[in-house]
């Protein structure tokens, strides 16, 4: 019901952008040879729209008669999994990362399943079921061991569309038995032609142009956000012309008032007021990644350009770092007094080196 | 790289076909398996190798072996197609045990395995059905793929087995890292190193198949195809069904240019990169102008030019190793980089190589290295 | 016997209030009536111990009562020759610290097997401090211990364990309080508080007693309760098993006698899970109190907690124990007078022919942090080697012995405080050996076992030290070890590699050097990061919330909202503009006399909301004011700091009320249509039609079906039916041999409702109660009777 759902395009024919891939899908869609497909690119830039539009293109619509399970599944210690599985006639989408580490029994397990389940309905356009599976860069590298024994084994019964933010984490074999298809971030003006499209479907009165340019910059590239700021700001003020502010989500606004604090002052007082400010992004689910990037992003902002690259740098360690550790806190933390401090020897070198002037 | 991802051959392919999975259309058939090498004379720039195993071939004193080197340079091919000429097809089966290693991870699966296989005496029948006389000679191969990837447990364990088989079984270990593998194991075997293909051999394969699967290819999609792959043969032969795919799915067929490589490499177009003016003056600049397949605002400068260019290369999806290689390559062959200045962008690029095999966020990532490329040659 | 009880056990009886302008309250007397009220009795008694069943932990056969333990030893020998007392009153003072005075009243007393002991005046005893008199008492025990056979073969822990309460060492008030309660089950005595408990217990049912061990929690809970069925399996089958048959029938399995339980080492109960022990236990409390209040159902009843639960744990916030700790009576016990320890074990040295200065004693209790019965456990190991205790001795005898369970709350306090002159001595340091901080400090934050907890403790207190630090020079490093050791530490749970243990303590030992300080603010239980968990793990549960609701909404929408609950797309773009997009500027005004764009953004916020199960529940809030609260509380991921954003509109009770009617009129709606939907497609059920209506009637009715089991408010699929040509094919209802098609019965859509006209079946139950105390009060049945 909401806009970002109901004017999502349903066909590859209704995709607004990237037309010669959607070309190209619609071609392999056609052809009796359907590969493995992975999918990539950046959050918000149509990926899922793209499955789903090759799904029909493959199957007719009824790939949009879902029905949703909660499957459970037994690790060999016991543990009971519980995952969410969509699927209709033709296709099974899930997300294995939901149960974190126990991720290979999930793959194993319904790939398994679904290989061995011949299609039934004798007039489905193909023999094969797709299996969605999202989330693949957080993969275990187990599951992903497992799922590269079962693309080639079962290659009659199944198909796998993988879709992932980044490429990088996904170990070579999987990568070279899928076929690689790229989900770039609308540009500018592509997302402008969706936004307009939006809104004229949605009756909300022409877009002002200033406006719909706040918003697709404030979006970077994400269409979902980028849409769903659209609506939030017309239910909040339904007469656009008078240019409210650009909706912003509050983890986002939190952040950069983090960031400010850095710069405000460095004690360890200021240390203990932004620990409780990250303990509380970090308990509204917040992804620490996220957390550090935007915060840094803050700070960059503020500080001299010197200053810059180190902030960055440091960012980039602490981030790794906090992906091998387990205590999240500890390491934000770490990177926020290693900001403070090489913001007060910053200063302190500049005082110094006027005072080396006057003298 | 892993030597071999194609499991439905060999015994495998046997046990599939019980499983009536075997029946795999043929234009479905990777064209990996398809134009796998037949004899070991048909293996691709690996002339030294090829020569040795000739003699051990009319020999037939195999020792064990060890073949190491890249992916993708022809390790797999080269035993499988040793042994289809030292048992012929029949006996093929029954003499040749391939174990993947990152399937049957626990020592127990593979001693349990190899046991099996090593206990039944072979049985020579030296003419097969096709009529050809095969040496045949008295002994079994058992072929360990991946072995780099066993534990040092199951490496030790296997000492113990290859000694105690060694009168009926010869064992060939094929591994990428030949660190990995220990000591006591690699002083058993003869060691093979497999070199990258050079790219003439690669060429002509490549037109071989091209001209066999009757795709149409110039030079110029078979040379982006060797570029990419950067001498992994398999990958380039992956990449070209992949085009043919898409070239063939459209209606009519379309020629197959090296843009369409290069999007299916994942690669970012080199002519983009290079058809940006240079966003700053001198030559040193080479951080990210080049690889920048994008104008950015003309107005930055330092800092925020950079973080700029790496946002939009984020936005264009591309993966951040891929980034790395190609900015790798660009920065080895620079005209002007000293060395010192190269190997320390050299390491600053391991490091996040490392960083991103660790799952660390590619932004933040690619940023801290164009942030230090930059810094390393510009150095004020 | 009963009899007899009762009339030795009436309180009131023994105690009278001479100053009767001070208004005591009676809880008071009471316990002192338990404490002081006879002495007399008690000390002749105690020598004829042997004849008194032993109070041992496994024995559910011991005879004795939990709440009869001071009156039994007076009934005990009734055949005896009664002797008279004198009577002096008797001073005594109570909690407060008030003096009253206690009158005796004349009674008989079991004589005594002629033991020297008994011959002494016994009127004079009083004169005696308390404690000389316990010490007396032990050694005299301690005596009679000596003359049995297998003395030697005995731990000392066992041998001079108190038996009676006036035997217990430490806190005396902690020991009363402790009775008190154990007391307040008792049904025969005194109300002492107006309980509001229906069945007079007290309003806590569990005690739990903390401390560190060796500090006599075991003992005091055996000693109060003399019958004590103790379980040592903690598993929550236990208390399905043995407790709940044991509390439920008032005594415990193979015995005639009544119970108390008495729960060892509670902080080692296992499971965090539902079925985990404490979960049990709890459960076993709250269970009582719906059920008593629902006492209509008589048959029930019996399944009230009607005995008393003594838990004993050492570290009282042990995360397993939080739901426990609200709902009981928590005492903690402290370490008593070292003076008196020294002197306990003085007494026990002298009986055991070993030479003992107190010195050397000292240093040992020092040392031990007053554990007695690691104290005992070193004295008795020294005696076999040597008939002397030096302070060399000890100090050899002792090497690492408290430091290695010590407590981690000790050891952060180590960390970051240099150790007092005081222990430095106690354990024999030199200036040399003090400054070797790395071994010693290490091998302490090895010894807690809770390594994260240090390394926790450390995080949220370092940046209390106010110490100046120009560069926050320490403050890196301190953080570089921080996520060293938590870097180190994740890398051995990922890959179990727990070779590296090893190496984690020492990551924490570098906060010594840098952050040591005198006189520094004192170091906190961690309990911040807890809390900050808490809350996470609340929010998760509704982001889960929501993504269920979203997922329902998923299934009859057809591929709605698919992507926009999963992970992290969730929380950082859909739950926050979700919040903007359900709070427009609506104004309050009855929905007829809306003006009609008001109306259309109000009746897509309706939508919205009904796709995604958003509701607005009307709650009370804490000043009585009603309000109507978002249910799931999406609204939480928008408050930060505990303020709502500020670009939202604040929730005004009109709008949402008007909201409300509005959302309920659309799911009536819904559910209405679904129903006239159903009703269509029944007579079709099991008619034999052209094809073609049987066709389109059988899809109506899959999806009628369909509606049925998602909560029965879909609104009529249009994409499903625009698709029908695409799809008839697969939608085709499977036809014989003949093209007719095949009806499969179908189960009734509506079950008939089951409701049995079944008269009411009235039960009639009596109560029978007997014997004296809580201890014994049990449901009979009237077939007992007949």
């Amino acid at each position: 019901m909401l806009w970002v759902d109901d004017y999502r395009p349903r066909t590859l024919n209704e995709l607004h952008y990237h037309v010669r891939l959607s070309q190209r899908l619609k071609s392999l869609a056609g052809s009796g040879d359907f590969p493995h497909l992975l999918f990539y690119g950046p959050s918000g830039a149509g990926k899922k729209t793209r499955i789903a539009a090759t799904l029909n293109e493959l199957f007719g619509g009824g790939v949009e008669k879902l029905k949703i399970d909660q499957r459970v599944f037994i690790t060999p210690s016991r543990k009971k999994l519980d995952v969410n599985v969509v699927q209709s006639n033709y296709h099974i989408e899930l997300t294995p990362s939901e149960v974190g580490n126990y991720d290979r029994i999930v793959i194993q397990e319904i790939l398994k399943e679904i290989a061995q389940t011949q299609q039934v309905d004798v007039s489905a356009k193909h023999r094969f079921k797709v299996v969605v599976i999202n989330e693949a860069d957080s993969l275990s590298r187990d599951a992903q061991a497992a799922l590269r024994r079962t693309m080639e084994k079962y290659m009659t019964n199944l198909r796998i569309i993988l879709c992932a933010n980044s490429t990088s984490r996904l170990i070579a074999p999987i990568k070279s038995r899928c076929l690689l298809i790229r989900v770039a971030a609308p540009s500018h003006e592509e997302m402008l032609t969706v936004l307009n499209h939006v809104a004229k479907r949605a009756g909300a009165g022409l877009l002002p142009q200033d406006m719909a340019d706040e918003i697709i910059t404030d979006a970077n590239g994400n269409m979902r956000k980028a849409i769903l700021v659209f609506e939030a700001m017309k239910m909040q003020s339904p007469d656009l012309s008078s240019s409210p502010p650009i909706v912003k989500p509050d983890w986002e606004t939190y952040c950069y008032k983090v960031g400010d604090m850095i710069i405000q002052e460095q004690t360890p007082q200021r240390v203990m007021e932004v620990r409780a400010k990250l303990y509380e992004l970090l308990s509204h689910c917040i992804p620490p990644t996220i957390i550090l990037k935007t915060v840094a992003d803050r700070v960059v902002q503020k500080v001299d350009e010197s200053l810059k690259a180190d902030i960055m740098h440091w960012a980039a360690i602490y981030e790794n770092r906090m992906r091998l550790g387990n205590k999240k806190i500890y390491h934000l933390e770490a990177w926020v007094v290693k900001v403070m401090s090489l913001y007060k020897q910053f200063f302190l070198g500049i005082e110094l080196g006027d005072l080396d002037d006057f003298i | 790289m892993t030597a071999n991802f194609f499991q439905a051959r060999g015994p495998s392919k046997k046990k599939t076909g019980k499983e009536k999975e075997s029946i795999i259309n043929p234009s479905l058939q990777p064209w990996v398996e398809k134009y796998r090498p037949e004899t070991i004379d048909d293996v691709s720039s690996q002339e030294h190798i090829v020569s040795v195993l000739q003699k051990t071939l009319s020999s037939t004193n195999l020792p064990h072996m060890l073949f190491y080197g890249p992916p993708g340079t022809g390790k797999t091919s080269t035993i499988l197609a040793l042994a289809r000429q030292l048992f012929g097809p029949d006996n093929f089966r029954t003499r040749v045990l391939e174990l993947n290693a990152s399937d049957e991870r626990g020592i127990s699966i593979v001693r349990e395995k190899v046991k099996n296989f090593a206990r039944q005496t072979p049985r020579a029948e030296t003419v097969a059905s096709d009529g050809k006389k095969y040496p045949c000679p008295p002994y079994k191969i058992i072929i360990l793929d991946e072995a780099d990837s066993m534990t040092q447990d199951a490496q030790a364990a296997l000492r113990r087995i290859m000694e105690n088989y060694a009168r009926i079984t010869r064992f060939c270990l094929v591994c990428n890292y030949v660190t990995r593998i220990i000591e006591p194991l690699a002083s058993r075997c003869s060691k093979f190193r497999f070199k990258p293909l050079d790219s003439s051999s690669a060429r002509q394969r490549l037109g071989n198949i091209a001209a066999a699967e009757q795709v149409p290819v110039n030079q110029a999609v078979i040379s982006t195809l060797i570029s990419t792959s950067s001498g992994d043969l398999r990958r380039a032969i992956t990449y070209l069904q992949s085009a043919a795919r898409l070239s063939g799915a459209t209606e009519p067929p379309t020629p197959i240019f090296p843009q369409d490589i290069q999007e299916i490499a994942g690669v970012f177009a080199q002519t983009v990169g290079v058809d940006v003016p240079p966003t700053q003056s001198g030559d040193e600049d080479i951080d990210m102008a080049d690889v920048t397949p994008l104008t950015v605002k003309a107005d930055l400068r330092g800092f925020d030019l950079i973080r700029e260019t790496v946002k939009l290369l984020i936005r264009e999806g591309y993966s951040a190793s891929q980034i790395l290689i190609q900015l790798h390559d660009i920065i080895v062959e620079h005209p002007t980089l000293t060395g010192r200045q190269k190997s320390a962008c050299a390491l600053t690029m391991a490091e996040a190589d490392k960083a991103l095999c660790d799952g660390a966020d590619d932004e933040l990532w690619i940023l801290e290295v164009a942030l230090r490329v930059h810094k390393v040659s510009h150095p004020e | 016997m009963a009899n007899a009880q009762v009339e030795a056990f009436r309180p009131t009886g023994l105690l009278q209030i001479e100053d009767s302008d001070i208004g005591l309250p009676l809880s008071n007397s009471f316990v002192s009536n338990g404490l002081l009220g006879d002495p007399s009795s008690e000390r002749p008694a105690s020598s004829g111990q042997d004849t008194l069943p032993h109070c041992t932990s496994v024995a559910p056969t011991s005879p004795l009562r939990p709440n009869g333990l001071l009156d039994t030893t007076g009934v005990e020998l009734p055949s005896s020759a009664p002797i008279t007392l004198p009577r002096p009153s008797l001073r005594s003072s109570t909690f407060d610290g008030k003096t009253i005075f206690l009158k005796r009243r004349t009674r008989t007393t079991g004589t005594l097997k002629g033991h020297s002991t008994a011959q002494k005046p016994i009127g004079s005893l009083l004169n005696v401090p308390i404690h000389r008199l316990i010490d007396e008492l032990s050694a005299t025990t301690a005596q009679g211990l000596m003359q049995q056979p297998d003395a030697e073969e005995t731990l000392w822990v066992d041998r001079y364990r108190p038996k009676r309460f006036t035997d217990l060492l430490g806190d005396e008030r902690v020991h009363r309080e402790v009775l008190s309660w154990v007391k307040q089950w008792d049904f025969y005595g005194e109300r002492f508080a107006s309980s509001e408990d229906e069945l007079d217990r007290p309003q806590e049912k569990i005690l739990l007693l903390s401390g560190p061990p060796g500090l006599g929690k075991t003992t005091l809970a055996h000693v109060v309760a003399k019958q004590a069925d103790t379980i040592d399996a903690r598993s929550g089958q236990v208390v399905d098993e043995r407790i709940r048959p044991a509390l439920e029938s008032g005594y415990a399995v193979g015995s005639s006698k009544p119970v108390l339980v008495v729960i060892d080492e509670i902080d080692g109960a296992t499971g965090d899970n539902s079925h985990g022990f404490i979960n049990k236990l709890v459960q076993l409390t709250y269970e009582k109190t719906n059920k008593s209040r629902g006492k209509k159902k008589g048959d029930k009843s019996n399944q009230v907690l009607r005995r008393p639960i003594i838990c004993i744990c050492n570290d009282l916030y042990v995360s397993s124990l939080t739901k426990l700790r609200s709902l009981a009576r928590v005492i903690r016990f402290t370490r008593p007078a070292d003076i008196h320890v020294v002197k306990r074990l003085q007494d026990i040295c002298d009986t055991e022919g070993l030479r003992a200065d107190s010195r050397a004693l000292s240093t040992l209790v020092g040392i031990s942090l007053g554990d007695l019965r690691g104290c005992l456990n070193t004295l008795q190991f020294i005696k076999g080697r040597s008939q002397g205790v030096t302070e060399q001795l000890v100090r050899s005898a002792t090497v690492g012995m408290k430091e290695a369970d010590a407590n981690y709350l000790s050891v952060l306090t180590d960390l970051f405080c240099p150790m007092s002159k005081k222990r430095v001595k106690d354990r024999g340091m030199g200036e040399a050996d003090e400054s070797k901080y790395v071994e010693r400090l290490s091998c302490a934050v090895e010894a807690t076992g809770a390594l994260d907890r240090v390394a926790l403790g450390c995080f949220e207190h370092y940046a209390n030290l106010h110490r100046h630090d120009a560069t926050f020079a320490r403050y890196k490093k301190a953080n570089e070890w921080l996520v060293a050791y938590d870097i180190l530490s994740g890398s051995m749970r990922a890959e179990r590699e727990y070779g590296v243990l090893q190496y984690l303590s020492y990551n924490l030992v570098p906060f010594f050097p840098l952050f040591q300080e005198r006189g520094g603010p004192r170091v906190e239980r961690p309990k911040a990061d807890w809390e900050w968990h808490v809350k996470t793990r609340t929010n998760e549960e509704i982001y889960k919330s929501l993504a269920r609701a979203a997922r329902t909404g998923n299934a009859r929408l057809a591929g709605h909202f698919c992507d926009l609950v999963s992970e992290p797309v969730l929380s950082l773009e859909f739950a926050p503009l979700l919040n903007r997009i359900i709070s427009p500027p609506i104004r309050p005004v009855n929905s007829q006399v809306i003006r009609p764009e008001e109306k259309a953004v109000l009746s897509r916020l309706v939508n919205i909301m009904v796709s995604l199960e958003l509701r607005f529940v009307q709650e009370r809030a804490e000043d009585g004011q009603l309000v109507y609260k978002l249910d799931p509380p999406v609204d939480v991921f928008v408050t930060y700091d505990g303020k709502r954003a500020a670009d939202i509109a604040p929730p005004r009770y009109a709008v949402r009320h008007l909201v409300s009617t509005e959302i309920n009129a659309q799911l009536a709606v819904r559910h209405v249509e679904a129903i006239e939907r159903m009703k269509a497609t029944k007579p079709s059920i099991g008619a034999r039609e052209a094809n073609d209506i049987e066709n389109n009637s059988s899809q109506d009715m899959g999806e009628g079906m369909f509606v049925a089991s998602t909560a029965a408010d879909e609104p009529p699929r249009k994409r499903a039916k625009t698709t029908t040509a695409d799809v008839d094919a697969m939608e085709k209802p499977a036809v014989d041999f003949f093209g007719r098609p095949i009806m499969t019965p179908i189960a009734n859509n509506k079950p008939v409702s089951s409701r049995q006209q079944a008269t009411p079946v009235y039960r009639v139950s009596f109560k029978f109660k007997e014997g004296n105390s809580a201890a014994v009060r049990k449901p009979v049945k009237m077939a007992s009777f007949l």
